[in-house]
């Protein structure tokens, strides 16, 4: 790879030390039940990781102890400069805001504390990082805070976490246009809420990691099914650390499903793959150790360069270097699209 | 060639400790019971240093939900991805035939530690 090689990052971690990072953006009303009352976010995930830091990169603890991701300067040093980014997509790690039952008048509130705290303690700092719209799940109060943060020039997407529901449902369709109202794409990244299909976590770390990618299958189906794309021809979606590989899999499955029982979803006009190589875009990590021959089986049978985008994952443990991602036999051109250009276009920038 | 690295007790706080010789990058570990050895400070998956990441004790079982502690099983852990390494061959526990990390010959002499390159 070429030293001049420009490179975008799509899935960052930055993150809050505690929940109190976000006193000085509530109201008064939301602030006692985080400062006086003892309120903590659930924790849905039953596991641990196998190591120390859990989660994350042994490597990234500030020296204060504090919580990887959570300081700037070492977030800069480690990534931005080492890896010579020219931008990084801040996807955060406050998805319990919009994953969470009930209550949404809290959770709206944290949202927007959220998206403040990005704001001004993240996105202030350099012109180099992008933000998430962080939003509640209830469609009236997330489109209120897309509608108060999509002017801010940083702000690249509306983050839509993966939980135990599905987002292509008419219900929420407001939210994906208000997305398309400001011509803001949506990234959807799992949450710690993923469980597996019948509902319930299954016994094993390991176990649940594996099946990400199911849970993003039903989001696509989802999306694609509740005409989603024809409703905004022009929306775009990243699907951010779900694989890539079950891709092709699944255009060639619901191809060959639509011919049959087109009739059941008519106001769906084009063949599903369609929707995948125009309105989707997926990241690469993690880089499930495939070697160029595999990959480029994969590439071919999308029938496109164009859907995937390079991803670090910074500071989880199963960070990918921009250098070490992909096989060196992989040409530089396609490097090019992987590592910059297909994110440049979809965040137009 | 045999070249000193550090002095056995400073490997007892830490129990590893990166070193540089001729320019290799070398991770020099003591395990529990008390034996050092050196491996390549670079993880074969990605390059992260492994001195970065920590000394573990490996984990064995045959039945579903069997655990068996093995304290006699030193490994060193990847900062990034886990993958764990026996500190006495370098060999990475899911594959040890074909991911491996190279070891180097440890010598204590006076509570001095040699490591031959
Ligand atoms: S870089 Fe060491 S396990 Fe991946």
């Amino acid at each position: 790879m070429s030293t001049k090689q420009k490179i975008i990052d799509t899935d960052v971690h930055h993150e809050i030390r505690s929940t109190r990072d976000l006193l000085p953006y509530l109201p008064d009303q939301w602030k006692r039940y985080i400062a006086e009352y003892g309120w903590v976010p659930e924790r849905a995930i039953p596991f641990n990781q196998v190591r120390k830091n859990t989660k994350y990169r042994m490597d990234s603890i500030p020296e204060d102890g504090a919580t990887p991701g959570s300081n700037f300067d070492l977030l800069k040093e480690q990534l931005l400069d080492k890896h010579d980014m020219s931008y990084a997509v801040l996807t955060g790690w406050f998805y319990e805001a919009t994953v969470a039952k009930g209550w949404y008048e809290f959770a709206a509130a944290r949202a927007s504390a959220y998206n403040d705290f990005t704001v001004d303690k993240w996105l202030s700092k350099d012109k180099r990082l992008l933000g998430s719209i962080t939003i509640p799940r209830e469609p009236e109060a997330a489109v209120r805070e897309i509608d108060r943060m999509a002017a801010h020039p940083q702000m690249a997407q509306v983050m839509l976490p993966i939980g135990d529901f599905a987002w292509g449902d008419p219900y929420f369709h407001p939210i994906f246009e208000a997305a398309n109202r400001h011509g803001l794409p949506i990234a959807m990244h799992l949450s710690a809420s993923i469980t597996a299909q019948g509902g319930d976590f299954l016994r094993y770390y390991v176990a649940w990691r594996s099946l990400h990618p199911q849970a993003y299958m039903t989001q696509v189906i989802s999306l694609i099914t509740n005409g989603i794309f024809d409703k905004f021809p022009d929306l775009k979606v990243a699907l951010v650390e779900g694989g890539f590989e079950w891709v092709p899999f699944m255009m060639h499955r619901m191809d060959s499903a639509y011919k049959a029982l087109r009739q059941e979803t008519p106001w769906v006009k084009r063949m599903p793959s369609d929707y995948f190589r125009d309105n989707m875009r997926f990241t690469t990590q993690p880089w499930d150790d495939l070697t160029a021959r595999e990959f480029m089986n994969v590439i071919d049978m999308m029938g496109s360069e164009d859907m995937i985008m390079y991803a670090s994952d910074y500071p989880h443990w199963d960070f990918d270097p921009p250098e070490r991602t992909m096989p060196h036999q992989i040409s530089d051109s396609l490097k090019q699209k992987i590592l910059y250009e297909n994110a440049r276009d979809f965040y137009r920038l | 060639m045999k070249h000193l690295v550090c002095h056995y007790d400073d490997l007892l706080l830490t129990q590893k400790k990166s070193v540089s010789i001729d320019r290799k990058p070398i991770v020099v570990v003591r395990s529990e019971s008390g034996d050092v050895y050196a491996l390549r400070d670079v993880c074969p998956h990605k390059g992260p240093c492994l001195s970065e990441g920590m000394l573990d004790k490996s984990c064995a079982g045959k039945e579903v939900g069997e655990y068996i502690f093995e304290p006699d099983k030193d490994v060193l852990r990847c900062p990034w991805h886990s993958w764990e390494f026996d500190i006495k061959t370098g060999c990475s526990l899911f594959d040890p035939e074909k991911v491996r990390v190279k070891t180097y010959e440890v010598t204590v002499e006076d509570s001095k530690v040699y490591v031959e390159v």
